[in-house]
């Protein structure tokens, strides 16, 4: 058939439903191709070569693993790794409880709901950074709200130095963290519950169970898939915006202690320029998320959603 | 009958003023360091009503740049959610409704694609943006958050779609209409609540964006909020009073839209979190 003809033909019945369906995915298949999976690939190259921006006229050359060899025989990155991990752990772990917490409240019936639900919301709405700008202010030593607060309940008998201890400074960034993040938790699982049938409960009490069993033998198992997306989301969501809070809240001092691995890689790349190096950290960061991201798609199976 | 005492009730009302005061508090804080003047801001003890609240911080933030990167914010947030709503919504259909091999594999890489973060990306990025002079611009932000929240347009919108029974558009193609006609007319119309919630997502989550916006803009003709915000510095410490003020312009629109429309937003990131 020539070009013309099939031209006509289009006019006449419109595109057909495959040719329609690739029209439609294109543009986007083709933006995330290009401004994702490309740069993904450049990542990698960028990798295996030695990049100093500060001094252009060395050029780029190859030098294979090096940059990993080099990274994993540095403290500074083991140290931001494991960082990394003890924020992760701290933070998501604080997110879950609180968040299942919170869930269960919201899931009771009583006057205040809707007022009670909005300030729950209210964290969600400040940008993550901006969360950390006004937990730095409350944190301070002299002024903050934070040291007046625990002063008055006798609970401290002088002010404490929150963003400057070596082993308190990273458990007060992560409780931050957990203010900012849990509502977005507590709404999943509250999701979760609500789609619990009351009749359980009721059939539960009847046979004498108590409140405690219910909670262990009804909720808990019914809301496993859902906890289970919270964990996955937030343990990405962790690893991912703590550049943010940690960048403005202690800048991963003091001394390093709390320099989580993408505040490490943000500064190779962007203040010591090292380009090459840098890129190296960028790729070990995409291979972890891209196998908890494994995880997450097998355990929730697309099959669903197709 | 009701008890004259619940001790399960009071521990429960506690309990739930607790959660909320958690929640509410650092806000609260804000507001009280954004009205009040110098010197009860730095004030030892800390002052919870302030005694003679001034908007003193607010005049100073909106005299210097900071109004350009409220208008810089707007842009670029605006552009990218109107584009990731256009684009996306069209992938979304395609996937949700018109049966294709490749759908099991797409959503997969589109799913991957939300989880990842921006560092893993921005290296190549910058070099880029740097040599076709994209860097300070509109357009070098526009573009890394495209490709961030289309993901989660399509994600969104697949699931949306999938709510729609597809005999609807197999009604209007027997009366005559055209797969794109039945996509237009009858579809569109329908998933208008899906587009609002995922509108607001992506306008919130480009507005609150920070590590691009620190890396590829470095001067007020397109720095946005979130950065101008975590550099509002004094010779040793951020100007807490301004940075309070400038906090509440940037999230004062964000908590109306998410009061007015909190029934929306729940929805979407239930959905969004592939419920």
């Amino acid at each position: 058939m020539s070009i013309g003809s099939k031209w006509t033909e289009l006019r006449k019945n419109g595109l057909n439903e495959k040719q329609l369906s690739y029209l439609l995915l294109l543009p986007t298949i083709s933006i995330i191709g290009m401004v994702f999976f490309l740069p993904i690939v450049m990542s990698i190259w960028y990798s295996l070569h030695k990049i100093d921006l500060i001094s252009p006229a060395s050029g780029q050359p190859w030098v294979g693993i090096q940059n990993y060899v080099d990274l994993v025989k540095e403290a500074r990155f083991q140290n931001s790794l494991r960082v990394a991990f003890l924020y992760i752990f701290l933070t998501v772990g604080g997110n879950l409880l609180l968040g299942l917490g919170v869930a269960l409240f919201m899931n009771q019936t009583f006057k205040w709901r809707g007022i009670a639900r909005t300030m729950i919301l209210l964290p969600w709405a400040v940008a993550p950074v901006i969360s950390g700008l006004m937990w730095k202010w409350m944190y301070n030593t002299q002024f903050g709200v934070f040291n007046d607060i625990l002063l008055k309940l006798h609970l401290v008998s002088r002010p404490v130095d929150w963003l400057s201890s070596i082993s308190g400074t990273l458990p007060a960034i992560s409780f931050s963290a957990v203010w900012r993040h849990t509502p977005f938790v507590s709404i999943i699982i509250l999701a979760g519950l609500q789609t619990i049938s009351p009749e359980l409960y009721e059939a539960a009490k009847v046979e004498g169970a108590s409140s405690w069993r219910c909670f262990f033998h009804i909720t808990l198992p019914l809301i496993k898939s859902v906890l289970l997306i919270a964990l996955l989301f937030r343990t990405v969501g962790a690893f991912n915006y703590s550049f943010s809070l940690v960048y403005v809240l202690t800048g991963g001092g003091p001394v390093n202690t709390t320099e989580v691995l993408t505040l490490y890689g943000y500064k190779t790349l962007f203040e010591f320029l090292q380009f090459g190096r840098g890129s190296a950290i960028a790729v070990v960061i995409s291979a972890i998320i891209g196998m908890i991201a494994f995880a997450y798609i097998k355990s929730i199976g697309l099959k669903r959603y197709v | 009958m009701r008890k004259s005492f619940d001790l399960k009730r009071l521990l429960f009302i506690i309990g739930g003023i607790l959660i909320c005061l958690f929640f509410a508090f650092p806000y609260y804080w804000t507001v009280i360091s954004s009205i009040a003047p110098e010197s009860e801001l730095y004030q030892n003890p800390a002052t919870y009503f302030p005694s003679n609240p001034s908007l003193e911080w607010y005049k100073i933030v909106l005299g210097g740049s900071f109004p350009r990167n409220i208008l810089n914010s707007c842009i670029i947030a605006t552009s990218t959610t109107i584009i990731c709503l256009v684009l996306g919504s069209l992938c979304a259909y395609a996937l949700s409704r018109l049966k294709l091999s490749i759908s099991y594999i797409l959503l997969g890489a589109i799913l991957a694609v939300r989880l990842f973060p921006g560092i893993s990306i921005v290296a190549p990025l910058y070099m880029v943006f740097r040599n076709l002079g994209l860097t300070n611009t509109y357009l070098g932000l526009i573009i890394p958050y495209t490709s961030f929240a289309l993901p989660l347009t399509v994600w969104l919108m697949t699931a949306y779609f999938n709510t729609i029974p597809s005999q609807l558009e197999d009604a209007a193609k027997t009366d005559g209409c055209s797969p794109l006609q039945a996509m237009t007319k009858v579809i569109l119309p329908l998933s208008l609540p899906g587009f609002i919630a995922t509108c607001l997502l992506i306008f919130v989550m480009t507005w609150s964006e920070f590590f691009f916006a620190l890396i590829m803009t470095y001067t007020d003709k397109a720095q946005t909020v979130t950065v101008a915000i975590s550099q509002f510095r004094g010779i040793h410490e951020i100007r807490w009073g301004e940075m309070a003020a400038g906090t509440m312009f940037v999230s004062f629109p964000i908590i109306l839209l998410v009061v007015i429309t909190q029934k929306k937003i729940i929805s979407g990131l239930t959905v969004g979190a592939g419920k």
